[in-house]
């Protein structure tokens, strides 16, 4: 077994290990691979990342590039370039100044992608800011806070209202109207049912609509379902 | 020359797929990022693409698409083909009517029938026996290509390229451009041939499949 564990102040050049566990401040010169990395405190890798499973209760700042099979973000993970990973549970945030791809995303905190983010299966109660495209096989947000992205495009998309059944926060938003939506400049895709959301264009074939959702313009190809209460300036459909 | 462009818009009511399976494809790598471009219209932002290029790459990913897995078009795509052997014998390119007889005779003389030739070689010589056929170049111009080429053949490889092929008052010229760009002669070259050499790489590929899936 080759171990890296590093407890208070410290650095290390990098290198390939099993594990590494880091409890304390770190810094990690070169690149870094390895089977697990744990880290407790602060992280600041200045090469490349690759790992099986990278859990993060702290902070940690990657300036490379970070290949793995899991994240787990229950703090707060920073990325200089990109990140390709398999899974990732975002409890924290995740900050990415390249662009992301991702096979499965659960996101109960906050993302934010500088690039473009790709994900087969995009799971949001939390929020996120992506300044490029969100491509998704299927995605099912339930925004917290304003979600926003340039452009959504994929085949399944699916934004419902935040449910909050009684009490103290029905009670705060009876006196605060604010209401957390998906806010992008262009949505596309097969199927898409959209509660709470601020669009400008949406293109798709069937297309449903909830009472918070505001559009400027629609394009559909099969049908178009309406809440009664949804603002849509113009619905044009689309003839193949 | 300036290619024409396509809308997203236009490009799915064209081919008859969706939204879905357009950003599906995208997120396989199997329609490249650099395909995607932007340009504003009234409407804001709007996508396109060259036309030709992004049809012929539909049709084939709907053509291949009930016998191969997305990841296994991904190969077929991309430079690194798993299926396809780095070299493969001359004996194998004859047999699959990849490159005429004549044109191995020309340039490969000296190798035996089962030794075996490099993708590179068998593309080039794919390229010549095509243009030839089809009565656009001579045979000495066939040499003239392969001297061309075959320098910067693991260039075009990594980098991908263009290749032109013309004539200025009957004095041939043949021209490798490495990376994707474009290329402008003056006016009284007669272009005769234009090429990618990633199309050239997947066609020979298609050709190879094709060939095994006949036997």
């Amino acid at each position: 077994m080759n171990n890296l564990t590093l407890i208070g102040h410290g650095s290390a050049s990098g290198g390939v290990y099993d594990r590494v566990k880091i409890n304390g401040d770190a810094t990690i010169t070169g690149d870094i691979e390895c089977d697990e990395m744990i880290c407790n405190g602060r992280v600041k890798v200045k090469g490349n990342m690759k790992a099986k499973v990278i859990r993060v209760h702290g902070d940690a700042t990657f300036e490379g590039n970070v290949k793995a099979t899991r994240i787990k973000v229950y703090g707060q993970i920073t990325v200089g370039k990109t990140v390709e990973a398999k899974n990732a549970s975002i409890y924290g945030e995740l900050k990415v100044k390249g662009s992301s791809s991702f096979d499965t995303v659960k996101l109960k905190g906050g993302l934010q992608v500088a690039g473009d983010c790709e994900a087969e299966d995009f799971h949001v109660r939390g929020a996120f800011t992506i300044h490029g495209l969100l491509n998704v096989g299927t995605a099912d947000i339930v925004p917290f806070a304003d979600c926003k992205a340039m452009e959504i495009g994929g085949e399944k998309i699916v934004v419902k209202k935040v449910n909050r059944p009684f009490g103290i926060i029905k009670w705060f938003k009876f006196f605060s109207p604010y209401e957390a939506e998906v806010v992008t400049d262009m949505m596309e895709g097969d199927d898409l049912e959209l509660d709470t959301a601020k669009i400008k264009i949406i293109r798709g074939n069937r297309i449903t609509l909830g009472e918070s959702a505001a559009v400027d313009r629609v394009e559909y190809r099969d049908h178009l379902d309406k809440h009664e209460q949804a603002e849509v300036k113009e619905a044009v459909r689309v003839t193949a | 020359m300036t290619q024409e462009l396509i809308s997203k818009k236009d490009l799915l009511v064209e081919t008859g797929i969706s939204y879905g399976q357009l950003y599906r494809w995208k997120r396989k790598k199997l329609i490249p990022e650099e395909w995607f471009i932007r340009k504003s219209t009234f409407t804001g932002q709007e996508t396109f693409f060259l036309k030709d290029e992004v049809l012929n790459r539909i049709e084939r990913i709907k053509s291949m698409k009930d016998d191969l897995s997305l990841d296994d078009m991904l190969s077929v795509f991309s430079g690194k083909s798993n299926d396809l052997p780095a070299f493969a014998t001359k004996q194998e390119v004859l047999e699959r009517n990849i490159v005429s007889s004549v044109v191995l005779e020309q340039f490969a003389k000296e190798i035996e029938l089962d030794q075996p030739l490099s993708f590179g070689d068998i593309c080039l010589f794919y390229l010549i026996d095509m243009l030839l056929k089809e009565g656009q170049i001579s045979r000495s111009e066939g040499e003239l290509i392969f001297q061309t080429i075959k320098p910067h053949l693991s260039d075009v490889e990594k980098h991908d390229g263009l290749f032109c092929f013309g004539r200025k008052m009957g004095v041939p010229i043949a021209t490798v451009v490495t990376s994707s760009g474009h290329v402008h002669f003056d006016q009284e070259v007669g272009v005769i041939a234009r090429y990618s050499f990633r199309k050239l790489f997947e066609e020979v590929k298609m050709k190879w499949q094709g060939g095994k899936n006949n036997e």
